[in-house]
């Protein structure tokens, strides 16, 4: 859309070819004619700047979308020149496109201090991850279409991928919802219900949202209210980064294995209306504290999709960390991928679970048998007899769980009516 | 704006084969008027073979138009070269037949390549023939082919454009036309009258005459070699041949260096919004302070004077507090606070004119409170809001 014309070198070469002929002939006409072409290069040159003069153009999208959606990315025109433009082609670059640019074209008339908002649809063909929406670029030719000149507009916007997902049938009797039975919604601890506990002072991290102002002009520094530790079951992912669980690579790796899965989980606890939080800790500690809505599923799902596995903490241990916060009745599910899980640490670490009254359901993502990335392989062998100890060590807990392996793929695990059903199959 | 454009390009095949007609032969209104109509239905064939020709992989075609492109072009180029060397009647006379013949064959291949470089090369080569006779024809020549050609390539550019964008011609055929002939209609009558006043007379057409040398004795060869030497002709034939082939592939070879990895752009087409109103920069809300003049200028400034000398010395207006809270936080000196915050209020906010009596008694007020400020500091205030998110604003 933005090549030089077909027709600038041709006719050229041709007023150049004519020139010359004229020169030696002594015919005016000839030199006339390739000076008249030169006189319309030089003008369509100006025409295609002067075009661009007063032009602004601005982008407006959302911040992210799940894989395979097709969005709609607005970009706004607007005109602070004294004429009216006709003819703009705004060139966008969508990052989790696959085409490299995305160009519309104004028409026009755009008139003097108007706006136009023009929308192109992109469909996201990229992974999960994280990418960036520009830069956008105004381009305007002459009107013969011998010059093209554009001007770009160095903004970048973030987007966010995240992997496309799948409702897991056997959460629905597996629940993080709250019951008709009666019992307290609150309890009296810190924490995050509606129900107001009392006013303290401000600290380092807590929510601006919270400062009770009155309070605050009485003493002189910051206050904050305080609200009772909520009840309402919760629907909790532990999610396991720590580097020992790094093998694969690519769609065949485990760390796209834990994203895929945590993410449909998620989802599927977000369409049932449960309350739903994230807690792992790879370089960072990441900790998403339970809530609802779809702003908090996009919260969450934003660090699901910049999670690394550079962690060096057992998941076992942030869940026995974590495990007192959790409201009784919550579901926790553990997203393992650590190869050298202690049997004996699981088993605690469940027991623990139950004596809170938390629901405990397992995925574990079999990284002994994925590629081996920064370890020597594991024989077959062994790693189907630490298979075999897991499962056996989850059915003797009577714990659902699924073990994923590089055999099978995330969607067609997730599509699985038995998926987190029931307890792991033995399969001696 | 396609149909314009084909209209367009027919004009200038014709203006191509008239002109030279014009000027190299002498040809009745009868046998012009029959070139345009021949060329209007070779034309309306050569648009229906594009369909018979659009079957054909666009990259063999473009392969076969660059391939017929360069021998047309090499032929062309020997054809005007010579016309303008030896300037003889009967060989312009000769060219302008053997090339309007072959315009037949350039409209009814008008299709065969994306672009229909074939028929405008053809046409403007036409035209370099009626060039070359000069006067007002060739000034003629010269305007028209410049008009046409520029015209024809913005109507095929905005046809292009629009197609490319999947934007409907329709409603901008007018607009395609307009914009072309703003850009081409004055270059082209500007060049067509200079022509005219630097070269008024065509050129005289005049047999050259061979003097014979009356020492000069031809060598005694058989007539019929001197007359025709089928050798000459052949190795003339195919070095031209070889010559455009090599051409051909040499240019092959550049463009294929030259044109790297095409990109991936993809056109959607565009929902287009409702035109909004924008707001001048210069009518939107300002943020600046506002600018007083006047006596009501200087009794601002007085008691911006008053609110820096407070800050100086530990005592800030913050930013939720009026003029009077501030004087009441203040304190002392009561009296001379009340005049400047009560003048002040008046002159910021009233809208009944301030007098010289009110500026003199701010300003003294204001220095009253100054130099009682310096004699007795006030207590320190603590900063209780910052804001953080508010715009850097004038101390005080």
């Amino acid at each position: 859309v933005d090549e030089p014309s077909p027709w600038r070198g041709f006719l050229t070469a041709v007023a150049v070819l004519a020139g010359l002929l004229g020169f030696a002939s002594d015919s005016p006409a000839l030199v006339g004619f390739a000076f008249g072409w030169a006189l319309i290069l030089a003008l369509a040159f100006l025409a295609s700047h002067r075009a661009l003069v007063g032009l602004v153009g601005r982008r407006r999208i959302g911040a992210n979308a799940f894989e395979g959606d097709l969005l709609t990315v607005d970009l706004a025109l607007e005109n602070h020149g004294g004429r009216a433009r006709r003819f703009v082609v705004a060139s966008d670059t969508f990052g989790a496109g696959l085409a490299d640019r995305q160009s519309v074209l104004e028409p026009g008339p755009l008139p003097s201090m108007h706006r136009r908002v023009l929308s192109y649809r992109a469909f996201v063909a990229r992974q999960w991850g994280l990418y960036t929406v520009g830069p956008l670029s105004l381009g305007a030719w002459d009107p013969l279409g011998l010059a093209f000149s554009a001007r770009e507009i160095p903004r970048l916007d973030a987007f966010e991928v995240f992997p496309q997902t799948y409702e897991i049938e056997a959460l629905s009797t597996q629940a993080g919802r709250a019951t008709i039975s009666p019992r307290d919604s609150t309890a009296a601890a810190a924490g995050s219900s509606l129900l107001f506990r009392g006013v303290r002072d401000f600290e380092a991290g807590d929510d601006v949202r919270r400062i009770h102002w009155p309070a605050t002009a009485r003493r002189g520094s910051p206050m904050v209210r305080e609200f009772e530790r909520d009840q309402q079951p919760a629907f909790v992912l532990f999610l396991d980064l720590d580097r020992r669980g790094r093998a694969g690579i690519g769609r065949k790796s485990t760390l796209e294995y834990l994203v895929r899965i945590g993410a449909s989980l998620l989802w599927t606890a977000h369409r049932r209306g449960d309350v739903f939080g994230l807690v792992a800790e790879g370089e960072n500690e990441v900790l998403v504290p339970p809530g609802q809505d779809e702003a908090h599923l996009a919260a969450t799902m934003h660090e699901l999709v910049r999670a690394r596995q550079n962690g060096s903490t057992s998941l076992l241990d942030i869940a026995d960390r974590h495990v007192e916060w959790l409201p009784p009745g919550t579901t926790a599910v553990l997203l393992l991928a650590n190869p050298d899980l202690d049997l004996a640490d699981l088993g605690q670490t469940i027991q623990r679970f139950r004596a809170f009254s938390i629901r405990p359901l397992v995925v574990a993502v079999d990284t002994l048998h994925f590629t081996p990335v920064d370890r020597p392989p594991t024989p077959v062998e062994v790693a189907a007899e630490r298979r075999q100890a897991l499962i056996q060590c989850l059915v003797d807990r009577d714990v659902a769980a699924t073990i994923l392996s590089p055999d099978e793929t995330p969607e067609e695990a997730l599509q699985r009516p038995d998926f987190l059903a029931g307890p792991p199959e033995v399969t001696r | 704006v396609s149909t314009l454009a084909s209209v367009v390009l027919y004009l200038l095949a014709l203006d191509g084969v008239a002109c030279a007609l014009l000027a190299w032969t002498e040809p009745t209104p009868l046998k012009l008027a029959g070139w345009a109509l021949g060329l209007g239905i070779i034309q309306g064939v050569g648009e229906k073979l594009g369909s018979s020709f659009a079957t054909i992989d666009v990259k063999r075609r473009d392969k076969l138009g660059t391939f017929l492109g360069t021998l047309q072009l090499s032929v062309l180029v020997l054809a005007l070269v010579l016309a303008a060397s030896l300037f003889s009647p009967g060989l312009l006379r000769f060219l302008t037949n053997v090339l309007a013949g072959y315009q037949v064959v350039a409209l009814l291949l008008v299709r065969l390549t994306t672009h229909p470089r074939g028929l405008v090369g053809q046409s403007l080569a036409l035209i370099a023939l009626a060039c070359l006779r000069g006067g007002p024809l060739g000034a003629w020549a010269a305007a028209s082919a410049l008009g046409l050609t520029g015209l024809y390539i913005g109507l095929e550019h905005h046809s292009r454009l629009l197609a490319t964008h999947r934007v409907d011609e329709g409603p901008h055929g007018a607009q395609a036309l307009w914009r072309s002939l703003v850009v081409v209609v004055p270059v082209a009558l500007l060049i067509g009258v200079a022509v005219v006043q630097l070269d008024p007379e065509e050129r005289r057409l005049t047999e050259p005459v061979i003097e014979e040398d009356p020492g000069y004795v031809p060598l005694d060869e058989d007539e019929d070699e001197r007359k025709f030497d089928p050798r000459a002709l052949r190795a003339i034939v195919l070095a031209g041949l070889a010559g455009a082939v090599a051409v051909y592939f040499v240019g092959r070879l550049l463009n294929r260096g030259r044109k790297g990895e095409p990109k991936a752009i993809e056109t959607p087409e565009p929902l287009r919004g409702r035109l909004e109103r924008i707001r001048p920069e210069d009518q939107r809300r300002s943020r600046a302070l506002p600018q007083y003049r006047g006596r009501r200028g200087r009794i601002v400034r007085a008691y911006m004077n008053l609110l820096r000398g407070a800050e100086r010395v530990g005592f800030q207006r913050r930013p939720h507090e009026t003029a009077n809270e501030f004087a009441e936080a203040l304190g002392e000196p009561r009296a001379n606070l009340a005049t400047t915050t009560e003048i002040f209020r008046r002159a910021r906010y009233g809208s009944a004119d301030v007098t010289d009596e009110d500026v003199a008694r701010a300003e003294g007020g204001s220095d009253a409170v100054l130099a009682h400020l310096s004699r007795e500091p006030p207590r320190r205030r603590r900063r209780v809001v910052k804001d953080a998110d508010a715009e850097p604003r004038e101390a005080g």
